[in-house]
């Protein structure tokens, strides 16, 4: 009874994959018809072939087929500064504060009414704006990034704090808390999963408003070639920039995962 | 003045609550009517009521949680303002910090006492001993059971070692092994460590069992109806169970508990408690 069930279950598995891998699969191949010689021309869609070598060059610059040979890490490494500097700004000013709305009615009433104003305006609306404060390029960016992260860090905080259990803040009191103490022993750990969670969605914006801010026109980062692959009609550029970005979003995710499962609190809480 | 009997370490004085009705400040809900009771020191004292009699009200505000409307509460004579270390309380729900170890949950009032990470050390390890969890101290609470979370959440606050113990329901949660088991665990932890506990239940059998002394307590509004000593001889154990004292004097306290359910009327809406 135990092995048919084991057999079926992973008959099972590999039926669930090969549904999963249908589509892309058919993808793949509407694709490659698609840009066979009698289809699309090179420069609207290039063939799986090309964008895989491209891929590859982009990467590790061995082919040198076009300017971008091996010019993945330079750019990567100048759009992760950016995206770590303006999720830092968020992170620092968001959690505190949403912590501090969360646990204290009067700072709550004092800032919560604004922020939820200011928070209807869609991030792209603040371009104009950035642009004009700190110009094209790098400021600009980070600054993008940081408002977009700070909303969802401020709002989860602040809903984590408010929702720690009353119980644990009483039994905190009768062991001998003080008021400080409840924040830091109790409500900072009770409101964590949330503030974790508030970071992720952040995060996964800062992608988003850094591809933004880098359209504008800097000179390096991820945004930026794609801007200019697009100038110099390279679309296999284009779409390797894409999924760089995509990798890069994944990457930043796992690696703050990791680290908030490095901190003190319990594995459960992420 | 209400009672104030000699060497009282906990008394209970004339404590009245009320709420805001549901038509706002024109009418009061009273929950709590002139209730008086003291606990001598060393003595286990029960609270013994139908549910919605306020007992757990009354326990929040002896513990510090909720101000009285009127009257007060003394702990070794001195009025109590506001929850404090030296009234421990075992909730009857899951109060413990799901993100400490059991070592670091009943180390918890230590470090705010400001003890020594030695002392700290020596004492959570012979309090772990005192309730039966060696070996468990680096598990996390989700890790246990419900009965040996509530062994931690009384190790927790013995570990302080606080004037009064206050216990709201704590085991009604569990079931009946577990229940019979904590409290086999309470009357030894109570023969080694002398302890003022103040113990809220609604099971006539564990009120019986633990107490010297029973309040029975009556809704609406809640208030004490009998005041119950108990004399069987300590140290006691379970098999108390099957004497015929013991049955003799539960058959009296479930008739007090009937008339305190036909005494007390639903909870309705009238003037404020006398000042």
């Amino acid at each position: 009874m135990i092995r048919f069930k084991s057999i079926l279950g992973k008959k099972h598995i590999i039926g669930t994959l090969g549904i999963s891998l249908f589509l892309p699969a058919l993808l793949l191949l509407v694709w490659g018809i698609s840009t066979l010689p009698s289809g699309l021309p090179e420069y609207v869609l290039p063939s799986p072939r090309e964008l895989a070598l491209t891929t590859w060059d982009f990467f590790w610059g061995s082919l040198h087929r076009s300017p971008y040979s091996g010019a993945f890490w330079r750019h990567a490494l100048a759009s992760s500064e950016r995206v770590a500097v303006g999720f830092f700004l968020a992170a620092v000013i968001g959690i505190p504060l949403g912590l501090a709305a969360g646990s204290i009615r009067n700072i709550e009433r004092l800032v919560d009414m604004s922020i939820q104003a200011i928070r209807s305006v869609p991030g792209i609306g603040w371009l104009p704006l950035a642009m004009i404060w700190f110009g094209i390029g790098n400021k600009t960016t980070v600054f993008l990034i940081a408002m977009a992260g700070f909303f969802p860090i401020y709002v989860n905080s602040a809903q984590g704090a408010r929702h720690v259990r009353i119980i644990w803040k009483r039994a905190a009191y009768m062991l001998g808390a003080d008021r400080w103490t409840i924040f830091t022993t109790i409500i900072l750990p009770g409101a964590m999963p949330s503030v974790v969670s508030g970071l992720r969605v952040a995060l996964g914006l800062s992608w988003a408003y850094l591809v933004l801010g880098e359209l504008t026109g800097v000179p390096d980062g991820l945004g930026a070639v794609i801007m200019d692959a697009r100038m110099l009609g390279q679309v296999d550029i284009i779409i390797v920039g894409m999924f760089s970005i995509a990798l890069l979003g994944r990457l930043s995710d796992r690696l703050l995962l990791f680290l908030i499962g490095k901190l003190a609190w319990r594995r459960e809480m992420v | 003045m209400g009672l104030r009997e000699r060497g009282c370490l906990l008394v209970v004085e004339d404590v009245c609550k009320s709420f805001n009705g549901p038509n706002g400040r024109e009418e009061f809900m009273t929950v709590l009517n002139r209730v008086n009771l003291c606990v001598r020191s060393g003595q286990l004292a029960c609270i013994l009521g139908p549910s919605g009699c306020g007992k757990s009200t009354l326990l929040n505000i002896i513990a510090g949680f909720e101000r009285p409307t009127s009257g007060c509460v003394l702990v070794n004579n001195r009025k109590i303002d506001g929850p404090g270390s030296d009234r421990g309380v075992v909730f009857q729900e899951d109060a413990l910090f799901p993100w400490l170890s059991v070592r670091q949950n009943i180390g918890y009032g230590l470090v705010r006492a400001g003890r020594s990470q030695k002392e700290i050390r020596e004492k959570v390890c012979r309090f772990i001993q005192l309730v039966g969890l060696e070996g468990y101290s680096e598990f996390y609470p989700d890790q246990l059971s419900g009965g040996m979370k509530q062994r931690v959440a009384l190790a927790r606050v013995l570990v302080n070692e606080p004037d009064a113990l206050l216990m709201d329901e704590p085991f009604a949660a569990l079931d009946a092994m577990a229940r019979a088991s904590m409290q086999s665990l309470l009357l030894d932890v109570w023969g080694t460590l002398p302890q003022t506990i103040l113990f809220i239940t609604h099971d006539v059998d564990e009120a019986l069992i633990l107490s010297d002394r029973i309040y029975v307590m009556t809704a609406g509004p809640g208030s004490i109806l009998e005041d119950v000593l108990v004399a069987f001889p300590r140290p006691r154990t379970l098999e108390i169970m099957a004497t015929a004292d013991f049955q003799a004097a539960k058959l009296k306290l479930v008739k007090l508990l009937e008339r305190a359910r036909d005494g007390g009327r639903p909870l309705e809406i009238i003037p404020n408690c006398p000042m």
